[in-house]
């Protein structure tokens, strides 16, 4: 378990990630709305995860509202396939189904 | 852990949950079938036939403008904007089939009008139907929603008298899709319709 990635292993830095494995581009509105994180607490998971490197983040303006926009990098990518294939690994090694059963 | 994929699915069903991916895509088929149809049934002068297809070909790109109009005007400052990722693998495998079976069938009979869908129409456009019906109902399972029952019934009964009809076989292809477009349009403009009533427009937050 030492060698997970911490940064992707968290729920809601992870769900952001899995969000936006299947987008070009998404807002700050549509991540609040399908993460369920207030704006404080998305910003600073968006943050940590731009810090790593796993997602751009491009600040712009439609007019005169602000627009924030992510999306996902190659490292990334990367980091959300290999860990996927961590837990896979992992479960299976213990037994357990792979689907959440709820 | 949550469940990435269906996390991951979400993007995807955004468009369609709102009710704007049924409406355009009812409108593209019911008018394509319009058209078909109405060529189909208007007597034999070309240039009527030929006046058909463009007023159908100009209400497509119309259809196809209101949907961008309404997506980046009404939908994205509501539930927030996305960029769906283009999946050319899916959409060449989507193709595909429809190709290499025009190309085979056309070599088989060595006739270089001949159209494998158009040739087979009686039998393959009720098939096709029967097999959306099988979608509908599959998506029933999985999302309990009682609009894709009623659809997939709705098909289930419309596949016989497809074949049954003695329609040529544009006029067939063309009472297919409008009979497929027409209630999804509906079925989807009454849900856009209740979603931008009771979505508010949201604003992003200044620190966001």
């Amino acid at each position: 378990m030492d060698d997970v990635d911490r940064i992707v292993h968290e729920p809601a830095r992870l769900t952001i990630l899995a969000l936006l494995s299947k987008v070009q581009e998404v807002d700050f509105i549509f991540l609040m709305r399908e993460t369920g994180l207030t704006k404080g607490n998305l910003s600073s998971h968006l943050a940590k995860l731009e810090e790593a490197a796993y997602i751009e983040i491009k600040k712009q303006f439609r007019g005169k509202i602000p627009l924030t926009l992510a999306r996902m990098t190659p490292k990334g990518r990367a980091a959300l396939q290999s860990y996927r294939k961590q837990m896979s690994g992992l479960l299976r090694r213990l037994g357990e189904p792979l689907a959440d059963p709820s | 852990m949550p469940d990435l994929d269906k996390i991951a699915e979400r993007p995807g069903w955004y468009l369609w949950e709102t009710g704007l991916g049924p409406f355009i895509m009812g409108s593209f088929f019911f008018l394509i079938g319009t058209a078909f149809l109405t060529v189909d049934f208007i007597p034999d002068v070309p240039i009527v036939k030929v006046a058909a297809l463009f007023a159908g070909t100009g209400l497509f790109f119309g259809i196809d403008w209101l949907g961008r109009y309404i997506k980046e005007r009404k939908i994205f400052p509501r539930g927030g904007y996305v960029e769906p990722r283009r999946d050319w693998k899916a959409a060449t495998l989507g193709v595909l089939p429809v190709f290499v079976l025009t190309v085979l069938w056309k070599l088989s009979t060595r006739n270089p009008h001949a159209n494998f869908f158009f040739d087979n129409a009686k039998l393959l456009l009720p098939g096709y139907a029967l097999w959306s019906a099988g979608s509908s109902l599959y998506y029933y399972r999985k999302f309990k929603s009682p609009a894709s029952l009623a659809f997939g019934i709705y098909l289930i009964c419309f596949a016989p008298l497809l074949w049954w009809l003695p329609l040529r076989p544009e006029g067939r292809f063309g009472l297919m899709s409008a009979a497929v477009g027409g209630p999804l349009g509906v079925y989807g403009a009454l849900r856009l319709r209740k979603y931008l009533k009771t979505t508010p427009v949201q604003g992003e937050p200044a620190d966001g």
